[in-house]
């Protein structure tokens, strides 16, 4: 028979872009605002609300993984050179931080609207329960000690300018059908900039498509695509255009989650020791193998139930699934990982360590003459460039001497309000932040970025304050911190238009003061 | 515990496909182009209907007439070239298109052609360099193919369990694909039962396809199981319009000892052979060749 025997027949490169429930959005982790008996740990995973808000995938595996350990000794004089970070990876990696060993809750869902969720490794012990989708529910655990729930549909708590982000670094996809079979259009090689470039037509304002990226797209234009101006636009009154307007690019949507909140003493026996609590998420989707019907997944189920806990059990099961997508840090993925399928690592991205180094030497040749044209003091060693310069590196060596401050600065907060307990927190620093791909949330803070990830931090705008100089001080005394560019009034005084914070600097619902925190869905 | 979440059938996603191409209807560019391409050409491929295949051939070829440069289109001709059986003209498409055939994507087109050509060790480094930067079901299961071409079957097994292991419940038309193809490679080794378990695993996991249900034809009649491979084939021939299910269906009739009906269906297999080749498709030359 002449069957057209390749697989090409089935092939589907055109169809695997829909939207994705496996589209893991944001990892929150704060502690609760009741302590009266005992800290409180709250976590949020949310993703792409498919089939639909508040219906889950059931062909889904959602993981939580969680580790706890005491604050790291911090010393404040070892040099700043690939050398220290290089010994700080290869200690996070073999001693405190144990990916391998985490605590990890997994939940699925099933077509009545049953959600499963399964807690591992716990020091009270492994345990499983039901729960129903969209209400909040009660978790007791075998030592007595309960766990709120949630896991349904929620207002997406992601308020920001996200094709101002993509404008910023020329991502084509946002504005452009880009062809599937050529991923190196994707990032089209001009240089990254905040200010609008002159001659940069495919992602400058463009009056005429004024929605071009907020859900209108066009076909790409064929090439070149390599910038060839030198300056940065301006207007008749010799402003700079922002490449971000400010808006909210999640107003009005939604999103699925798993919300939950437990005493630390559930994740530590050591509470007032383990202050640390690494947080981070995945996405699984289940094997084509596992789907087929009268093909037992799991028939070890029937025969020893109470198998189901054990590690052996557990390794079966994510057998059946595959790792889609992780997420522990805002913008360790969009930001720095450039959504690579093959850097979805999680928490274990000490092997990308070099790749950042070159990522942020990269961008701060974008980022830096724009933040040095606002009249800004800045932490890349631009060399003096007056516009943004398209330089990829292939060295992290190379790239390090550039991005040293960027990566080894303390970033300043505004306040002392983030220390709750003021016991002398040392500031983080971006290495800290971004490796291991986490959110390692301190209880003895607020949980404020970088500290862990409260529903209303502005963290677009913190990360672009790892650009800012917060190092050397202003005339008046006054030094840059993470909420600098959310000030308004720097913009009032900037040389740029629209005069507006890059990104909203609050949800378009207000959040919930109680569990389950996110709002109603809309 | 059995699972729960439900199998899409193939008629569903033959259902799912067809509103997607309306809801494109009277969108403009290079990729709505591109898309609307691609979903017929999927539906046909799909639904095994001859004419289908014809048509969604055509609508690539007018899609590159109108938007030539767009890279999309040229891999949707290349592997449409693939599916009429034109793997010179696939690779001519690739070479002129460098960016597109260095891709993983393409590194497998090229893969897939070389082996309709019958150039193994050619195809296999292509596969295995599309294989380093993309370990992809498509390039394992290219390979699995190059293998069983060179009578290498272990081997070629031990890929399509690779292949089936990259696939999620996302991709059940590929996995049934491939279980079919393990189906074959028992079949061919003379093992009946393996070859039946596979194809009722493949069967169950996108139940309506035709390309699986023609594999499950196949093996009735190398089991003798004749009537029954006559009713499914001619169930299929009733469905797609493929010629070379009406000489199947012909020669099982004449294993039956059912002359007339096998010189009738043998009759309509030529004339449809001839037909295609009339229209300069190389579809079934080697159908024509063979006898």
């Amino acid at each position: 028979m002449a069957d057209h025997n390749d697989p090409n027949a089935v092939n589907s490169i055109f169809s695997d872009i829909d939207p994705s429930a496996a589209d893991v959005y944001d990892m929150f982790g704060f502690p609760g605002p009741d302590d009266s008996q005992g800290d409180r740990v709250v976590v949020a995973l949310t993703f792409a609300s498919v089939p639909s808000t508040g219906v889950f995938d059931t062909d889904m595996l959602y993981r939580l993984r969680m580790y706890s350990h005491p604050r790291a000794a911090v010393t404040s004089d070892e040099p700043r050179d690939l050398e220290t970070l290089r010994r700080y990876i290869d200690g996070v990696r073999g001693t405190y931080f144990g990916a391998e060993s985490a605590m990890e809750i997994r939940v699925t869902v099933d077509e009545r609207g049953q959600a499963t969720v399964t807690f591992h490794d716990f020091p009270g012990g492994s345990f499983m329960a039901t729960v129903p989708v969209g209400e909040v529910t009660t978790i007791k655990a075998a030592d007595g000690l309960a766990v709120d729930a949630f896991i349904g549909g929620r207002d997406d708590a992601f308020f920001n300018d996200l094709p101002g982000f993509f404008r910023s670094i020329n991502y084509a996809p946002q504005f452009y059908h880009v062809p599937s079979t050529r991923p190196d259009l994707r990032e089209l090689p001009i240089p990254k900039t905040l200010l609008e470039l002159e001659g940069n037509d495919l992602f400058n304002y463009n009056p005429a498509v004024p929605d071009l990226g907020w859900g209108i797209k066009l076909d790409l234009p064929p090439g070149p695509y390599e910038w060839s101006g030198n300056s940065f636009k301006k207007d008749a009154a010799g402003n700079y255009r922002f490449v971000y307007d400010g808006r909210d690019a999640r107003a009005g949507q939604n999103v699925n989650a798993i919300i939950l909140e437990m005493p630390l003493q559930f994740i530590t026996r050591r509470p007032e020791v383990d202050r640390i609590v690494d947080i981070w998420g995945e996405s699984w989707v289940r094997k084509a193998s596992r789907k087929v019907p009268g093909i037992p997944d799991h028939p070890i189920w029937h025969e020893h139930p109470l198998a189901f806990l054990g590690a052996d059990y557990r390794d079966k099961q994510l057998d059946g699934y595959k790792l889609v997508d992780t997420v522990g840090q805002p913008f360790a993925d969009a930001g720095l990982s450039e959504r690579e399928n093959n850097r979805q690592l999680g928490a274990n991205n000490f092997w990308l360590a070099p790749h950042f180094v070159k990522r942020l030497a990269h961008l701060g040749w974008g980022f830096g003459p724009s933040v040095t044209a606002l009249g800004l003091r800045c932490s890349f060693d631009t060399g003096g460039a007056p516009v943004p310069v398209h330089r990829v590196y292939h060295s992290a060596i190379e790239a390090f001497p550039r991005a040293r401050q960027v990566i080894f600065q303390r970033l300043r907060m505004p306040d002392d309000s983030w220390d709750r307990r003021q016991l002398g927190i040392p500031l983080r620093r971006p290495f800290e932040i971004f490796v291991p791909n986490v959110c390692a949330l301190d209880m003895d803070t607020t949980g404020t970025w970088p500290f862990g990830r409260r529903l209303e931090d502005q963290v677009a705008n913190r990360f672009l304050s790892l650009f800012l100089d917060m190092e050397s001080a202003a005339a008046d005394g006054s030094a840059y911190h993470v909420e600098t560019l959310s000030d308004q009034a720097l913009w009032d005084a900037a040389p740029v238009m629209p005069k507006t914070s890059p990104n909203p600097l609050k949800n378009d619902k207000d959040f919930l003061p109680h569990f389950p925190y996110l709002a109603e869905p809309w | 515990m059995v699972t729960k979440a439900l199998v899409a059938t193939c008629g569903d996603e033959l259902q799912r496909l067809g509103e997607a191409i309306a809801a494109l209807a009277g969108t403009e560019g290079a990729d709505a182009a591109t898309r609307r391409a691609y979903l017929r050409l999927r539906h046909a491929r799909l639904s095994g209907v001859l004419d289908e295949l014809r048509d969604a051939d055509q609508a690539v070829t007018a899609a590159l007439r109108r938007y030539p440069d767009w890279p999309d289109l040229c891999y949707l001709r290349a592997g449409a070239d693939l599916d009429m059986h034109q793997p010179d003209a696939a690779l001519a498409r690739l070479d002129v298109e460098p960016a597109l055939a260095g891709s993983p994507a393409g590194l497998e087109l090229r893969g897939a052609a070389l082996e309709q050509l019958g150039q193994y060790p050619q195809a296999e480094d292509c596969l295995a360099r599309a294989l380093l930067a993309d370990p992809s079901w498509q390039a394992l299961a290219s390979l699995a193919l190059v293998r069983t071409a060179l009578g290498d079957q272990e081997a070629a097994d031990a890929l399509y369990v690779r292949a089936e292991d990259e696939l999620t419940a996302k991709q059940m038309s590929a996995f049934a694909w491939v279980r079919a193809a393990r189906g074959d490679l028992a079949a061919a080794a003379g093992d009946h039962e393996a070859a039946a378990a596979h194809l009722r695993v493949a069967a169950a996991a996108f139940p309506g396809y035709w390309l699986v249900e023609s594999r499950v034809a196949r093996l009735h009649r190398q089991r003798g199981r004749l009537d029954e491979a006559a009713a499914v084939l001619a169930g299929l021939r009733a469905r797609t319009g493929r010629p070379d299910l009406a000489e199947a269906l012909g020669e099982v009739h004449r294993e039956r000892g059912d002359d007339e009906r096998a010189d009738r269906w043998q009759a309509i297999a030529q004339a449809e052979y001839a037909d295609s080749a009339a229209r300069g498709e190389a579809l079934y030359h080697h159908h024509r060749g063979a006898r």
